[in-house]
């Protein structure tokens, strides 16, 4: 009888912290506006709504973090790629981008490029992208907006709830139960900040976001540029390669999130905003029995030898969930962790949770639409 | 003490977030106003620096762009896009127009477009959409 009236106590107070999450979700895919352009898109809406409220409440109720964050989070990913093809065919009739698209200045701003344009930025006040500063889908200014946003109030943990990316390489390091590649150098993590010099020095001598031009996996998956002469086909090459290799074979291989972890430049420089973040993974010293299940289970390498997340943790929840003795916990910065584990985490929940259904859930929207137009 | 500021900080974070989502426009027009947010001109070609009315196109000449990043480089371009202000599609049949006595250009119907003149080798990358036809001229210092 006791243990039904906990279990009833439990749902009722999991259900309570859900609904703040449904009204953000309401609030924000609606705009407060219900009429919907057609059945497909109403559909949409309630699958989408449906979907990310069961996630959250799932993550109260269960208890788990990575566990739920990880389903809602490669779905957003493969549903942003359905939503932003299909976006880009509607607004100028291809995925493929060529030189009209780059003087028109019609190309989306992604993240990534931020890494790539704060020295220009600096040095000689342009912005060395061609996308539009204010207008149309994926504007400069409001990608620099939520960029800044992210960095701020997330750090890292960008990489694990709003990056739209992410998910893929989060996904398909789950594929397989064991690793196959088991010893990975844990300094390898280090050769994204490598990548973030690189970057935004080449780019700010060349005066073109040379990661976009050359390197990103991610062209496989959202827009490619078109093959008219032997330089955009090595391109191309390079695209899908990168994506194949770093997305999806070594991910699986490893169970890692090689390309967020290795070859990112902006989780990088997120990285360096971890230190002023408010909330932190942290390690109580005294619970910690050193089975290292942290270290092996970290997909971001990012756990170090003494058990101590570092500054490239992304707050994915992964070891929390692991951890035997419930030595790893989300902290607020500042309180102490045995006080403050289970507020830290709601909160930290709400706020990064939050991000994901704003931002990626929009993104998951738009691709949901797309699916059930073409199905219907 | 500490512990409240910490844990008040945390809370508002969430509502900061809300808050930015809710008024991004705002942050966005803070934004748009720096200093630095303005596109590189070896992207937007650069200020224009003469329009020619040449019924049905307007063609504008931009000013010559030298890119590097700290002053100029010693190659650069001259950007000059004819924007089509009709409805019909661009380059039918514009014959010998002169551009800023540069080159010489004659456009032709399916052909998208054809140089004469003697600047025909430093022309580089044209832009071809609907509405626009953009082309670089090479230049040096």
């Amino acid at each position: 009888m006791e243990n039904r009236y906990k279990t009833t106590g439990k749902t009722a107070r999991s259900i309570l912290a859900t609904l703040p999450m449904f009204l953000i979700i309401v609030v924000f895919s609606t705009q407060g506006n219900f009429a919907f352009a057609d059945t497909a898109q109403a559909l949409a809406w309630i699958v989408n709504t449906a979907f990310f409220t069961l996630i959250f409440f799932l993550m109260l109720y269960k208890g788990k973090t990575d566990r739920y964050r990880a389903i809602a989070f490669g779905a957003s990913a493969v549903l942003f790629a359905v939503g932003f093809m299909s976006n880009l065919i509607e607004i100028r009739g291809s995925i493929n981008y060529d030189t009209t698209t780059i003087y028109n200045c019609d190309i989306p701003f992604c993240h990534i490029v931020t890494t790539m344009v704060i020295i220009p930025a600096a040095i000689k006040q342009t912005i060395i992208f061609s996308g539009s500063l204010s207008d149309g889908y994926a504007s400069i200014s409001s990608m620099l907006v939520i960029v800044f946003v992210a960095a701020i109030l997330l750090g890292r943990a960008f990489c694990s709830w709003g990056c739209f990316y992410g998910g893929w390489d989060d996904a398909t390091s789950r594929i397989k139960s064991r690793p196959v590649i088991k010893r990975i150098n844990q300094s390898f993590k280090y050769f994204s900040f490598a990548m973030l010099i690189l970057m935004a020095l080449w780019s700010a001598e060349s005066l073109v976001p040379q990661y976009c031009n050359w390197l990103c996996p991610f062209k496989a998956v959202t827009e490619g540029e078109k093959i008219v002469d032997a330089t955009t086909l090595i391109k191309n090459i390079i695209f899908y390669t990168l994506f194949i290799a770093l997305c999806i074979v070594l991910p699986i291989l490893t169970k890692k999130r090689i390309q967020c972890a290795t070859f990112c430049p902006m989780g990088a420089l997120l990285s360096l905003f971890n230190k002023i973040n408010i909330f932190e993974v942290a390690l109580d010293e005294d619970k910690c029995k050193k089975c290292n299940k942290c270290v092996s289970k970290c997909p971001l390498m990012a756990i170090n030898k003494d058990h101590k997340p570092s500054m490239t943790c992304a707050k994915c929840g992964k070891c929390i969930d692991n951890c035997p003795s419930e030595a790893l916990n989300y902290r607020i910065r500042g309180t102490s962790a045995k006080v403050s584990a289970s507020t830290a985490r709601i909160i930290f929940l709400h706020l990064a949770y939050s991000f994901m259904v704003i931002f990626l859930g929009s993104c998951a929207y738009g691709g949901l639409t797309t699916i059930f137009r073409l199905i219907f | 003490m500490k512990n409240f500021i910490s844990k008040f900080w945390a809370i508002l974070t969430v509502f900061l977030l809300l808050g930015s989502f809710l008024f991004g426009q705002q942050l966005q027009s803070v934004l748009l106003r720096a200093p630095f947010m303005r596109i590189d001109p070896s992207f937007s070609g650069g200020e224009v620096e003469r329009t020619i009315q040449s019924s049905p196109y307007t063609i504008l000449i931009h000013e010559k762009v030298f890119p590097a990043l700290i002053g100029e480089g010693d190659e650069g371009f001259r950007q000059i896009t004819i924007v089509n202000n009709d409805s019909t599609l661009i380059c039918y049949n514009l014959d010998n127009l002169v551009v800023d006595s540069l080159t010489t250009v004659r456009i032709i119907e399916n052909k998208p477009i054809v140089f004469v003149g003697g600047h025909t080798d430093t022309i580089r990358e044209v832009g071809l959409s609907e509405k626009k036809l953009i082309f670089r001229i090479e230049e040096r210092k």
